[in-house]
């Protein structure tokens, strides 16, 4: 039995909180976390093997628009609520297996932590998204459709993303608050029922989003100008100030230094709102 | 040299239970020994001078810097290693993995440098082949040593190790009794342990704890001392001894006030810790 102590000098890499080096190398490390996540696989895999197969053979070779239909429904319908159970379960794995005992003195906080794994959602499954999109915005741009799938706006596109950053910073802020089993579960059915109850549809284009935060669709919510009331626009501000307002619930979650970030969360309800009132 | 920890009349409750009441010690380089029953506020004391807990009262100096200082507290924890009772681990970390993400979060930088810092520790611990294996794969006694290696990450000055040993064949203790005595060199090692032998192996300092309070402080062989006279072999128990057991060769070892003629034999540490704690429970019985 041999023990060796290797001779050099580790002190001299110790870095600074102050840096923003830490910060990013833990997002990173969250992100590859959250993207392999079985809940993916499991999923992906399902819906490949019982609908995307199916609909393959029919014609033999998946066409442009097969492609399309089968991605853009993957991440309309599935990406939120599945960003939502990885981020959840990376977040609250730590405390499941009891290794929090160990990361709790360490140098970097709670909070910092919380940051990273927001950075973890946008790094990882959001990046993978925005891929995806650019493929569908490129294949609704060239390929020819027939009369029953309609290309996606570039802007619905934006907010499809949103919808995948917001459910994986929703499930970094369940996971940080609610700190027992069940809270997966609850933000599921928060996510899973709960929007489609205060949905309420009335337009065309919005039917296909809805997850999250559709019940703030109204008559003018089609309007594509950028800056009228109830234009896409503004919904898209909205979900990004959903996004943030999640972020800000995280760093809330540690009690020293609150202050500030009690500020800044105000400042982004209050764009949150505004924008809110705006789209409708 | 100045201890690397001071303590000074720390307090600590939860609800209805004190679980330190004015607890003083000191740490120094070298092994520490913190000895002590079940409930006795060792898992406290550590979780304090791990900067994880905020003491009820008293004051405590961990490397001259104060834990209760928010600054302060992120530099004592870059000096300090923390392994923790019942050390987990997430699902699917592999060994290299899991330490990486501890050193990421102990925020050392950048990548290339750390990743050498890891595998470092890994080899100081003796894992170097299974660095690519799933920690849950592993047997208790290598995660433990998974637990260790993430605790000697950047070198720490003070090295906290809770019931280290717990749970492990002898052959396990063993290793890891080499580990931390090679890990006492040159820095502060406090460790807490309810096995008498690793702390008469290891540690220059012991510090028995008892309700919340120190009994004792001074050297394995001091505490062993205090039982100088009160340990004797009768061929049955002695009704006059306070803790008696039956040996392998049929005889009964006493501890107590022998008996005359009794032929009192060396003591141990253990002895001298039983008679201890168990004088202290009978006085708190009367």
């Amino acid at each position: 039995m041999t023990v060796e102590m290797v001779d050099v000098h580790p002190r001299e890499v110790v870095g600074s909180s102050r840096t923003a080096g830490p910060l990013l190398a833990l997002g990173r490390r969250e992100a590859r976390r959250i993207v392999l996540s079985p809940v993916y696989a499991l999923a992906f895999g399902l819906v490949f093997v019982t609908t995307g197969i199916g609909s393959f053979t029919e014609d033999a070779l998946p066409t442009a628009e097969h492609v399309y239909e089968f991605i853009g429904l993957m991440l309309v319908m599935m990406g939120g609520l599945l960003t939502y159970l990885a981020a959840h379960l990376v977040t609250s794995s730590a405390r499941r297996t009891n290794a929090d005992r160990q990361l709790e003195s360490s140098t970097m906080s709670s909070r910092s932590r919380g940051g990273a794994l927001c950075l973890g959602v946008v790094f990882g499954p959001s990046a993978v998204a925005a891929v995806l999109l650019v493929v569908l915005a490129v294949i609704g741009s060239n390929a020819t459709f027939s009369g029953d799938t309609t290309p996606v706006a570039v802007v619905e596109l934006v907010q499809i993303g949103l919808l995948i950053v917001g459910g994986g910073v929703f499930g970094v802020m369940t996971a940080t608050w609610l700190r027992f089993p069940g809270s997966l579960l609850l933000g599921f059915l928060v996510l899973g029922f709960g929007t489609p109850q205060m949905y309420q549809p009335t337009v065309g284009p919005v039917d296909t989003l809805p997850w999250f935060a559709p019940f703030v669709t109204g008559p003018g919510f089609a309007d594509d100008s950028w800056v009228n009331l109830g234009s896409q626009s503004w919904h898209t501000a909205y979900l990004a100030g959903l996004c943030c307002l999640a972020v800000c619930a995280v760093m809330l979650h540690r009690r020293v230094g609150r202050g500030r970030w009690l500020l800044a969360s105000g400042a982004v309800f209050a764009a949150t709102a505004f924008f809110g009132w705006m789209q409708v | 040299m100045s201890p690397t920890v001071v303590v000074r009349d720390v307090t600590k409750r939860f609800a209805h239970t004190q679980a330190l009441a004015g607890v003083t010690v000191e740490v120094s380089t070298g092994v520490t020994g913190l000895l002590g029953p079940n409930g006795a506020g060792k898992t406290t004391l550590l979780r304090i001078l791990a900067t994880v807990l905020g003491p009820d009262g008293g004051s405590v100096r961990t490397l001259g810097l104060d834990p209760a200082d928010a600054r302060d507290r992120t530099r004592i924890r870059r000096s300090l290693g923390y392994l923790p009772q019942e050390p987990g681990f997430q699902r699917g970390f592999s060994v290299f993995e899991f330490v990486d993400y501890v050193a990421i979060l102990k925020e050392l930088t950048p990548a290339r440098r750390r990743h050498d810092e890891v595998r470092r520790v890994i080899a100081a611990v003796d894992l170097t082949s299974v660095s690519g294996k799933r920690v849950r794969a592993l047997s208790g006694g290598m995660r433990r040593r998974v637990a260790l290696a993430a605790a000697l990450l950047g070198d720490p000055q003070l090295l906290v190790l809770d019931e280290p040993t717990a749970g492990l064949d002898p052959e396990q203790r063993l290793r890891f009794r080499e580990l931390v005595s090679k890990a006492g060199e040159g820095r502060a090692v406090l460790l807490s342990t309810h096995q008498t032998e690793d702390v008469a192996a290891l540690c220059h300092d012991v510090v028995v704890l008892h309700e919340g309070r120190v009994l004792f402080r001074g050297s394995p062989s001091d505490l062993a001392q205090r039982a100088a006279g009160h340990v004797w072999f009768a061929e049955d128990r002695d009704p006059r001894a306070r803790i008696a057991w039956r040996t392998g060769d049929g005889a009964h070892r006493n501890l107590g006030d022998p008996p005359a003629g009794a032929v009192s034999v060396t003591p141990t540490l253990e002895d001298g810790y039983l008679l201890l704690v168990g004088a202290r429970d009978e006085e708190a019985a009367a």
